[in-house]
């Protein structure tokens, strides 16, 4: 594993120094899988670009090898996908990637790594707490953000320079708004592929015999009066809410008295691409509108007008939990969601 | 647009003046000088040092060991050196006036002293060993630029304290105010090695510039900055590629046209003509607003004079790329 370190030295000497990139983590405050602050032994940040097509899903990816994603230099292809390691580091202090500590990504540098223009540059933070033989396992936690120049997320996202001259390097960095409020960034993407099917699921929390997978999905292994199948495609049972009145929980089916808006609650899997789901309305429980919401590029999304996705925040294991906002338009006073495995 | 007062004030110390046989000795010129660190609507400032502290000693060099990289003053100019500083000695005549070099360990006696980095500023070999000198500790960070955190703002971490900036011919070795909240003292900080160490007494070297960053939007700061104005220009090095430097105060910046690039000594030092921005030696103006090298100036062939005027007060900070081979600027004579 490659590590950077830095030193001083005040005199002058040969040098090519413009497009430099000064990067690190802002004002963010990263965190362990346990909420420890990352530090020198607990963090390590990877800055990555992508050189074609999009931002690679590091939830899903395999590497040929494990060290390539931690190794500067390293070109990662995924499909149409072509990301590049430029850089690494691992001087977290107290939770802060400090871009004063972590040494510029120099012009010279990158032309060695092939760095072509206007390449789209994210931040990945390891919990290296998380590592096997300092390297990442499927299990390891970790974090991606995008870069902006001085943290300015209104501005475009940043990006590799065209080796205009400027001495003067750009300072990127997550958005300047992250702080410790986003502590929990850290495991979003943590053991994502973990429980991608059924059958590893069901096998963590009930002995199944040969040929009695199917049985299973409706058996109540813990007791807990929902069976298997439900517990695996919704982690928690649907929950609703209306501004001002106190939330009713019900599992699988959810109700209010006032056909306003709504704003529901679940927690669906979504590294099983196996699973659909769906969210069904209705007014009077005789008749029900069926929506489809499904699981796409990292976020969650549905396709009818009336339904907005108001959050979508990863829980590890593969789960998400997914806030929906339905619209009083559709004057929907019940909910239920249903999901088929194929 | 930065505004950059500068206040000068020559102060010739008339009471000191001694008459001999109706001739005139002057001892010796101080001045301040009002910096601007801190501008609204700017990120960062390119500034300099434009003053030495006041020596602490003066001697005669009598014997230059250029093989050992040892100086001998018998008159014991080189005690009482206090380890938190770093010295250096300047040539005050002679061919090598104005060329300096960075002082190690000290004997016992203040006799001699070892010399550190030959040729960075001044070359052993190029003295006669009877030249006169003088001995200046260095300015340091936190003598310019004040810890207690009254008017400059110190932070848990870097991005939202005073920063400071140097440019180290390859990349920038950054300095910021720790309030102490992740670093185990308070005060100026840097990363070496995976540690926050303690920053505030890194010597600011004459000659150089160095980039100041304020968090602060609105913040307007001034800082005053005092010194001896020398005789003879103290040299700067530039090395080939991209150099901070900047000009210092001396008797030779007089007149009105004392600030302007094309007086500054930097063609009789050296700096190589081209016939296009492309090519040669060039010179980079900071631009405050933008935070970026912005004009660019080159010194023509054909004219024998830069493409276009430029002004660089003492205090201003500016960069030289060297295309060729190191050599030694005498900000003017």
């Amino acid at each position: 594993m490659k590590r950077n370190l830095s030193f001083l030295l005040l005199f002058l000497y040969a040098a090519v120094a413009h497009g430099d990139l000064d990067w690190g983590g802002g004002v963010t405050r990263f965190t362990t899988e346990s909420g420890e602050v990352l530090g020198l032994e607990s963090g390590f940040a990877v800055l990555i670009s992508v050189r074609s097509g999009q931002l690679i899903d590091f939830e899903t990816f395999v590497p040929n090898v494990p060290g390539e994603l931690v190794t500067a230099g390293t070109i990662l292809s995924d499909g149409t996908n072509v990301n590049s390691v430029l850089a690494v580091s691992y001087e977290f202090h107290s939770g802060y990637l400090l871009n004063s500590a972590v040494p510029d990504l120099l012009i010279d540098e990158q032309e060695i790594l092939g760095v072509t223009p206007d390449e789209a540059l994210f931040i990945i933070v390891w919990d290296s707490t998380t590592f096997e033989n300092d390297l990442p396992t499927d299990d390891s936690y970790f974090t991606v953000l995008p870069l902006y120049f001085e943290g300015d997320r209104s501005s475009e996202q940043a990006q590799t320079s065209g080796g205009v001259f400027s001495v003067f390097t750009n300072r990127v960095h997550p958005d300047q708004s992250l702080d410790s409020r986003w502590l929990q960034l850290i495991a979003q993407y943590g053991g994502f592929n973990t429980y991608a099917n059924f059958a590893e699921w069901v096998d963590s929390i009930h002995m199944v015999a040969d040929g009695g997978l199917d049985s299973a999905k409706y058996t109540d292994s813990n007791g807990n009066g929902r069976s298997n199948i439900e517990e695996y495609a919704f982690d928690s049972p649907l929950s609703v809410k209306r501004p001002l009145e106190a939330s009713v929980e019900e599992s699988g089916l959810a109700g209010s008295s006032n056909p306003e808006l709504c704003e529901l609650s679940v927690k669906l899997r979504g590294n099983n691409s196996q699973l659909s789901y769906s969210l069904h309305i209705s007014d009077d429980l005789q008749s029900w509108r069926t929506v489809g919401v499904e699981y796409m590029n990292q976020q969650w999304v549905c396709a009818d007008p009336g339904i907005d996705i108001t959050e979508s925040v990863y829980e590890g294991l593969g789960v998400w939990r997914v806030g929906l906002h339905v619209d009083a338009t559709l004057h929907a006073s019940f909910f239920k969601f249903s999901s088929a495995i194929n | 647009m930065i505004h950059k007062i500068t206040v000068i004030c020559l102060l010739a110390l008339s009471s000191s003046f001694v008459i001999q046989t109706s001739a005139r000795v002057e001892l010796g010129r101080v001045g301040t000088h009002q910096l601007r660190i801190s501008d609204p609507a700017t990120g960062s400032q390119l500034v300099s040092l434009p003053f030495l502290k006041s020596a602490m000693s003066r001697g005669r060099l009598d014997t230059v060991d250029v093989a050992s990289s040892n100086l001998q003053a018998v008159q014991g100019a080189f005690s009482g050196f206090d380890a938190r500083f770093t010295y250096i000695l300047r040539v005050t005549d002679g061919s090598a006036a104005g060329a300096w070099f960075f002082l190690g360990e000290s004997s016992a006696t203040g006799d001699t002293v070892e010399v550190l980095n030959d040729g960075f500023a001044g070359k052993l070999n190029q003295l006669e060993g009877n030249e006169s000198f003088a001995v200046h500790a260095l300015y340091t960070l936190s003598e310019i630029f004040p810890e207690a955190g009254h008017f400059l703002p110190a932070a848990d971490l870097d991005l939202k304290a005073m920063q400071v900036h140097f440019y180290d011919g390859r990349e920038f070795q950054k300095c910021w105010l720790s309030n102490g909240a992740i670093t185990e003292h308070i005060g100026w900080t840097r990363a070496v090695d995976g540690q926050l160490i303690y920053a505030g007494d890194t010597a600011i070297l004459p000659g150089a510039s160095f980039l100041v960053l304020d968090p602060r939007a609105d913040a307007s700061v001034n800082i005053r900055i005092q010194g001896v104005v020398l005789k003879s220009p103290l040299k700067v090095p530039l090395y080939a590629g991209y150099n901070f430097v900047a000009s210092n105060y001396n008797q030779g910046l007089t007149g009105p046209n004392a600030f302007l690039l094309g007086k500054l000594g930097l063609k009789e030092s050296g700096f190589r003509s081209s016939v296009s921005q492309q090519e040669g030696d060039k010179v980079f103006s900071y631009d405050a607003e933008t935070g970026q090298f912005g004009a660019r100036f080159y010194l023509d062939e054909t004219t024998g004079e830069f493409n276009a005027a430029a002004s660089f007060q003492p205090g201003d900070g500016f960069v030289v790329y060297n295309s060729g081979e190191a050599y030694l600027w005498s900000p003017i004579n």
